[in-house]
């Protein structure tokens, strides 16, 4: 069984605010949200933007739209008004998560006996 | 009875064609031009200071509202724009003598002030998010202070038959909840109704962003004729409202736009605060009705907070950057060197700045450190250097520095992009809540 690309079952999108970075993932099939909300963790999150962190990962559930939403608290250090990143507004750090690769659900299966 | 909303502009510099398609075809009641980000006002104090002559409202002001001057008369649109910035009164007088100008007198154009607080900073006590210290501590290099108001003074100005609403800095969806708490009646804590309200305002309040802009991933998620996007529309009921948007535009209004924008910027989405209302947006409901309509309804609200924000710009000095080209073989190689060499030149050059970065442009610049690794080599790379220093003579030893590699740094460097390097001073800002009573929201009335 292949693994299974975030882009191809959701879609994301970024934006500031002060110095955090809100993460919108959002399933394209209502069907697929238990499925993000069991394994997009905020831990996961936190392991894909890491480096960039300076605060934790909080993660929100949207059910109503079958989005999660992740708040990367203190990802854009000084806010926008004084980040010499290149991407000063964030917008385009939501395509970094769309990288991800989930394994496929048989792996996990029988190793824990 | 159903209110139309339409948003002409969802930022300062964003398009100016969409809104006059927006009032001429629209049939609105309303039309908004959102023209604010975090940083306009303190970038407008310091545009200032290089020409004094520049007004202290929105230089585009004319430029957005009078092209649609006419066709909003004609359709009986009301205008609301944040474009006052730090003189709401002089643009509706300038608005004011654009009317008359244009053969409309006695167009009644409400200037609503009070969100400067500059004045207050030497003695305000309440914390900066960014630092926790007092925002007092930073009286003496202060470029700009406002507070986010909220609709009340929008409902009222219109209530008293105002044409033309012109505002300093606000919440951006009052520029919704003004004219629906208007026309609706709704009560200042009718919670759930103010909620509705400011989750039909945060979904179009970004203007394209609902209606596919900031959305297209060409295979996954599709927008037939994007350059020709249509700004979104509101067709807003006291209970739902569809988002929607001119026939004959490109763009896409669906579940998914309006899901993505909803989430825009937001926090905890249970509770998405703004200065008249706290809102649950976990209980709006989408229904998409076909052909680019999608239903809203849902709204929950808790009571507004007893704070408003409020964002204060401060010099901390300028910022400073510049980059050089790389292509062909060993293009990573030679900018490395690059690297290596600028790196001890200004060391021995004395520069000492706060902070400095190097992005490799075209590898790891956007996703910065979370970048992964690549797995081929690139074919050209550019290499951007920026600092920050704390004075402008600092900043400017990283120009001083870079304009020379052309000669005596590797070799296939290309000219440098941007036409050589930038240094702009560096305005930070500090994020606090201030007590509502620091505020005194003013309206004046001006005729044209």
């Amino acid at each position: 069984m292949p693994e299974i690309a975030l882009r191809d079952i959701a879609h994301a999108r970024s934006g500031e605010k002060g110095e955090n970075v809100n993460l919108a993932v959002i399933a394209y099939d209502d069907s697929d949200y238990e499925f993000l909300r069991e394994n997009l963790t905020a831990a996961v999150v936190a392991e894909i933007y890491g480096p960039l962190l300076s605060g934790t990962v909080e993660r929100y559930e949207a059910p109503n739209i079958s989005g999660l939403n992740f708040v990367l608290t203190g990802a854009l250090r000084g806010g926008r008004s004084r980040t010499l990143a290149v991407d000063e507004s964030s917008k385009a750090l939501s395509s970094l998560v769309l990288a991800h690769t989930f394994p496929p659900p048989d792996t996990t299966a029988g190793t824990e006996h | 009875m159903t209110v139309r909303i339409g948003a002409g502009t969802g930022w300062a510099r964003d398009r100016f064609s969409p809104a006059l398609d927006l009032v001429q075809r629209g049939r609105l009641d309303y039309l908004f031009f959102e023209a604010m980000s975090e940083v306009t006002m303190s970038a407008a104090q310091v545009a200032r200071e290089s020409d004094p002559t520049l007004p202290r409202y929105d230089p585009d002001l004319l430029d957005r509202i009078g092209p649609v001057l006419a066709d909003a008369r004609r359709n009986e649109t009301k205008i609301i724009s944040n474009q006052g910035w730090l003189d709401p009164v002089g643009a509706a007088q300038a608005v004011a003598g654009e009317a008359r100008r244009q053969g409309f007198p006695g167009l009644r154009i409400a200037a609503i002030a009070g969100s400067d607080i500059s004045d207050q900073v030497s003695a305000l006590q309440t914390l900066s998010w960014e630092t926790g210290e007092p925002i007092c501590t930073y009286r003496d290099d202060m470029v700009s202070a406002e507070a986010y108001l909220g609709s009340t003074a929008i409902a009222a100005a219109l209530r008293e038959g105002a044409d033309i609403v012109i505002t300093s800095r606000i919440t951006d969806s009052a520029l919704v909840l003004g004219p629906l708490t208007a026309e609706f009646g709704w009560a200042e804590d009718d919670w759930d109704a103010l909620a509705f309200g400011v989750v039909v305002g945060h979904l179009i309040e970004c203007g394209a962003q609902v209606t596919g802009g900031y959305f297209a991933d060409p295979g996954y998620k599709d927008v037939p004729d994007l350059a020709n996007i249509g700004y979104p529309i509101a067709e807003v009921d006291p209970h739902s409202a569809i988002i929607t948007k001119l026939p004959g535009t490109g763009g896409i209004v669906s579940k998914a736009t309006c899901a993505e924008q909803l989430l825009y910027e937001v926090n905890d989405p249970s509770r998405y605060l703004s200065p008249d209302v706290v809102c649950d947006l976990t209980a709006v409901r989408f229904d998409d009705l076909g052909d680019n309509r999608v239903r809203v309804s849902g709204g929950r609200g808790e009571p507004a907070p007893d704070t408003l924000k409020a964002l204060v710009g401060v010099r901390e000095g300028w910022a400073s950057e510049g980059m050089m080209l790389f292509a062909g073989p060993g293009a990573m190689n030679r900018a490395e060197l690059a690297r290596a060499v600028l790196e001890e030149r200004l060391e021995q050059a004395g520069f000492r700045p706060r902070e400095i970065r190097f992005d490799f442009l075209g590898l790891n610049a956007v996703h910065r450190e979370a970048t992964p690794e690549p797995d081929h080599d690139v074919h050209e790379v550019i290499l951007r250097v920026a600092a920050a220093s704390e004075t402008k003579e600092q900043a400017g030893l990283l120009t001083r520095e870079l304009e020379p590699m052309a000669v005596s740094g590797p070799s296939g460097t290309g000219k440098f992009a941007t036409m050589g390097s930038r240094i702009r001073p560096i305005i930070g800002l500090h994020s606090t809540l201030i007590p509502r009573s620091l505020t005194t929201p003013s309206t004046s009335v001006i005729t044209s």
